[in-house]
């Protein structure tokens, strides 16, 4: 580690020796990235001082988790390219999963100098100045990324961390626990200042929603850090990118990269599932089916593949054949509970409600937190007239408030109606209105409008 | 009596702390980075000794799961000759079908005077041959000898002590748990004067469904926990006849599940019941707080102890119970994944925790270390618990291709607890023991060759055993208790004692062998003193009779207290709750 520190003291200094290429190991690497990590660095062979090579070389050592040898190269890339922000902020975050606080501390400073609005790069920074027990520095790095980007959240959740008093940070707390960008570590952090002012009521509620969102952050955007996922060719890399591209609705892309996982290791379950999804909402039908069909050839299974297409049919109103594939699923994994929801969907579908709802229930059971379950059970006991059944349902899946609670609270309404108690109905309706604002659902906030209006006449109408 | 003594050694030290008024005396005058001079600590004295042994995690390409978790060893006084013995637990093959055995080796200390271990395994009852992780120890049957309970990758094993062999009682005993077991406590949780038993499962992994893990280079590599399915947890009643009743499903332990490697009894409400917690890897942690009646209750998330301040779940391997900040309430550390730090739970006595592991200087010197065994113990006999780490990689691949900033093999760590709230890390000046890099796991504590200064066992991984013999210690008074119960179970796990002193301060500790990773530690009850302490009156609050005080019990030597034998006393009139 001193020898990192000592070359990160040379990085500045145009006269110093060009730092040493590491002696790359690659016998045991994938074949795919140690072609690829071997290209790079014959490249910088050929030019040793030409900076873009050395970066590459760097990022893609990066890219595969070879810290070290990424530092390293780091180091030669930025003596070769010291203006480069970059290089800067990609060495200090690999100096900083060393352990090498110090010389990240010392290169993410040099890069928040070529760049100073970057919220990523103070960000870690901030972090890095606490472990190092420099909190006024911390602090006014969290200031400055609420300058440039307002509500924060990790900068918020940071600041809160230093404020002296617990009221205060209670403040910043609160605005970070912001329900419309779920953020798991602010709730606990809330939970635990409410706890230290014994205002338990409190905490357990903020306990309850980090349970459930303790996976969750608000996105902040990281560009520079984003752009080093297009590098990594290992399967394991080439899924990530995949199944992040399917997550921003980016199919087209995702389908090439789920194709190319495929290409490497042929029986790769949830690359044939997560192909049905990519062209299935692309409408390539027929490829989603022979993706479908290799998988089960090969006899690569999976509950989630027959569940995937037979969501596919389902969407495409081919309600027994999906139904047959939600039975396969849970031939595979019976206690698989999506299955059983889709499986009841179907079943609705085709008019079977008695079986649709042991689904339904058995989904329920399986998996008490699956909201999808207890709606669907919810609204088909409400068709059924099983009022006191439904709000059972509504009542617990209308415990959180997220995006999806103005939808239940909507329907869990019109059961009220349906018992004649228009002031509960108007009720589930103002907390639903309520939340639609919150969470920006313009459409369903302009629609509960007009419901209540509807409502509030019968409830002024004796 | 010292001034440092006199002016720390007070059950009001916490809130000395919170407001950053130390003590001043001479002594006092602690820093965490003061130390720089080379002072041997410790010298690892096994080979010398005769402990010669060398794990076999029989490491294959498989990369099979069990091979990088084992395994630990006890350090208990089988043959009540009043010396440590020391067992051993071996892998070997995977389905137990191997000739490589647990092996137990028995300390000539007692009556030879020399420190010196003979491999007695042979017609001992002792040599498993499953694929061993842990042990933990107790006297279930309370018959005044201690029991070995393995917890093995396949069926675990209770072997009860006959006086001169040990007994395969497993199936008799109803304890052949055969799921992925690491750690295991006895305690006797529903106060009936005899020990029950926690076993901490770790993962649902078979041979046969091995995952091909692959790392960020797509290399074979081993499997994160994740990638299998989590487990419960067994507790089993001891219904006193030899036999044990699987109450898991009713007492609520079997009602979440865990990646449970490390647990430990204590009472950490201070309600006089034994409750438990588990270290579970890369997931929450459980803190089963004990309700009565038999029933606990999971309360890790209100308590605290589920996550790390920043309320992520962390790769807890080892964990170890005890009151380091002198509050009468026991505190938690925890070892962790390197680029984890380890991390310590404050108490607050009610069982809620405050994680303050930065504040304690005990953080940043752990991020690079993967820790397991872990205990508290005060190596130096000033009266201040301190905390000993065992360290080992779990990847081996980026060391092979020579980047070495996480290594395989890793040195462990000795921190010292400066009294103040705050540890200096003494490992780099500790001497050679401390230097030594291996890929350690268990971590037992006891004093081997009865100076009065507790040594360590530590085990490692594909490795050979070292015993770190406490070169120091020995300087300083101390004081030993051992604990007979009598309505309580015979070795009185669970018990707490009290110290009081000519000046009215009060130091706490506890009767057990359990902590640590995969390991089991000497049940009885060790305080150091410092050099001139005077004690006035020791009490023990049995986990059943009551409490009873004792005013007669000397320095430096080894008092056995038998329940009955005392004053009855209050714990009121230690001035704290219990």
């Amino acid at each position: 580690m001193a020898l990192l520190v000592m070359m990160v003291g040379l990085g500045g200094c145009s006269d110093a020796p060009l730092p040493e290429l590491p002696d790359l190991k690659l016998a045991s690497f994938d074949t795919d990235v140690a072609t690829d990590i071997q290209s790079a660095e014959a490249a910088v062979l050929k030019q040793p001082e030409n900076p873009e090579r050395n970066g590459n070389l760097a990022r893609l050592l990066h890219t595969y988790g070879q810290d070290e040898w990424a530092a390293a190269c780091y180091m030669r890339a930025r003596a070769l390219s010291e203006d480069d922000f970059e290089l800067a902020y990609l060495h200090a975050i690999v100096l900083a999963r060393l352990g090498d606080r110090e010389s990240a501390v010392n290169a993410f400073e040099q890069a928040n100098e070529l760049r100073d609005d970057y919220a990523p790069a103070l960000l870690r920074l901030a972090a890095l100045k606490i472990e190092l027990g420099d909190n006024e520095a911390a602090r006014a790095l969290y200031e400055r990324i609420l300058d440039i980007e307002p509500g924060t959240s990790q900068a918020l959740l940071g600041l809160a961390g230093l404020t002296e008093t617990v009221p205060e940070a209670t403040s910043l707390l609160e605005q970070a626990a912001d329900l419309r960008r779920p953020f798991g570590k602010a709730h606990y952090a809330l939970a635990t200042a409410y706890r230290k002012q014994g205002r338990t009521g409190e905490a357990d509620e903020q306990l309850r929603y980090f349970e459930r969102y303790k996976k969750r952050e608000p996105a902040l955007a990281d560009p520079v850090l984003e752009k080093m996922s297009f590098l990594n060719k290992s399967k394991r890399g080439q899924m990530n990118r995949a199944l992040a591209l399917l997550g921003r609705g980016n199919n087209e892309a995702a389908a090439i990269f789920f194709e190319s996982v495929l290409r490497k290791d042929p029986g790769h379950v949830p690359a044939y599932s997560f192909l049905i999804v990519a062209y299935g909402n692309l409408g390539d039908y027929a490829r989603a089916a022979q993706r479908y069909e290799t998988a089960v050839e090969r006899g690569d299974v999976s509950a989630q593949l027959h569940v995937n297409m037979g969501v596919l049919e389902l969407t495409r109103e081919r309600y027994r054949d999906a139904a047959a594939l939600f039975r396969t699923a849970l031939e595979v994994d019976e206690r698989y509970a999506l299955a059983h929801v889709y499986l009841g969907a179907a079943l609705e579908a085709i008019g079977d409600s008695d079986t649709a709802l042991a689904h339904y229930a058995t989904a329920v059971a399986l998996d008490p937190d699956n909201r999808q379950a207890g709606h669907s059970l919810a609204n088909l006991k409400r068709k059924r007239r099983d009022y006191a059944g439904a709000l059972e349902q509504f009542e617990r899946i209308v415990e959180w408030d997220d995006a999806q609670t103005p939808v239940y609270l909507r329907d869990m309404a019109t059961v009220y109606e349906r018992l004649d108690q228009p002031s509960r109905a108007l009720a589930a309706l103002d907390r639903a209105s309520r939340l639609a604002v919150h969470f920006e659902l313009p459409e369903l906030a302009t629609a509960l409008e007009r419901k209540r209006n509807i409502l509030r006449t019968k409830v002024a109408t004796p | 009596m010292s001034g440092r003594w006199r002016t720390s050694q007070t059950v009001t030290l916490s809130a000395f702390l919170m407001t950053g008024v130390t003590a001043c005396s001479p002594t006092d005058e602690k820093s965490d980075n003061a130390v720089a001079e080379t002072v041997v600590l410790f010298e690892d004295v096994a080979e010398s000794t005769g402990l010669v042994f060398t794990h076999d995690a029989n490491t294959t390409p498989e990369y099979f799961f069990p091979e990088i978790n084992g395994a630990g060893g006890a350090l208990l006084d089988y043959d009540n000759d009043g010396d440590l013995d020391v067992y051993l637990i071996q892998g070997g093959a995977l389905d137990g079908s191997g000739t490589k055995t647990n092996r137990l080796f028995r300390n000539a200390l007692v009556p030879s005077g020399e420190l010196r271990f003979d491999d007695v395994t042979q017609g001992s009852g002792t040599g498993d041959n499953g694929y061993g992780m842990g042990v933990a120890t107790g006297d279930y049957d309370n018959d005044g000898d201690v029991d070995i309970y393995l917890a093995n990758f396949g069926a675990n094993v209770l072997l009860r002590n006959d006086g001169d062999r040990f007994t395969d009682v497993t199936a008799a005993s109803g304890t052949g748990d055969v799921r992925c077991s690491a750690g295991a406590s006895f305690a006797d949780y529903d106060h009936d004067g005899d020990l029950d038993l926690y076993v901490a499962n770790y993962i649902d992994w078979s041979k046969d469904d091995n995952t091909a893990c692959e790392n960020t280079a797509g290399e074979r590599d081993y499997c994160a926990p994740s990638n299998y399915e989590s487990v419960s947890d067994a507790l089993f009643r001891n219904d006193g006849d030899g036999v044990f009743t699987d109450v898991s499903e009713d007492s609520g332990i079997a009602s979440v599940a865990g990646n449970g490697l490390g647990v430990v009894s204590a009472d950490f409400n201070g309600d006089g019941l034994s409750d438990f917690y588990v270290a579970n890897d890369q997931q929450a942690n459980h803190l089963w707080l004990n309700a009565g009646e038999g029933h606990f209750e999971e309360a890790g998330l209100v308590s605290g102890s589920a996550y790390n301040a920043a309320g992520v779940a962390e790769a807890s391997m080892g964990v170890t119970a005890g009151d380091y900040d002198g509050d009468g309430d026991d505190d938690l550390f925890m070892t962790h994944l390197n680029a984890e730090s380890n991390t310590l739970y404050a108490n607050d006595g009610q069982a809620f925790f405050d994680e303050v592991t930065d504040s304690a200087n005990l953080a940043a010197s752990s991020m690079r270390f993967t820790g397991f065994g872990s205990a508290w113990f005060d190596y130096d006999n000033d009266g201040f618990l301190d905390l000993f780490v065992a360290n080992g990689a779990v990847m081996v691949l980026a060391e092979r291709r020579g980047q070495s900033a996480f290594p395989y093999e890793q040195q462990n760590q000795l921190y010292r607890n400066l009294g103040n709230g705050r540890f200096a890390d003494m490992s780099g000046t500790a001497g050679d023991a401390l230097a030594l890099r291996e890929v350690s796991r268990g971590a037992a504590i006891g004093d081997v060759d009865n100076d009065g200064a507790i040594d360590v066992l530590v085990t490692n991984n594909s490795g050979p055993v070292r015993l770190l013999r406490n070169v120091i210690g020995g300087e300083q008074e101390w004081l030993r208790l051992r604990l007979v119960g009598k309505q309580s179970s015979r070795d009185a796990q669970g018990a707490k004692v009290a110290l009081r002193f000519d000046d009215g301060t009060v130091r706490w500790g506890r009767a057990h062998s359990d902590g640590s990773y995969a390991s089991a530690s000497d049940v009885r009850v060790h305080f150091g003193l410092g050099l001139s302490a005077t004690v006035s009156a020791v009490m023990v609050v049995w986990p059943r009779g009551g409490a009873e005080m004792w005013t007669d019990v000397a320095a430096s030597t080894t008092t056995t207290l038998e329940q009955g034998s005392g004053e009855m006393a209050e714990p009121a009139q230690f001035n704290v709750r219990h």
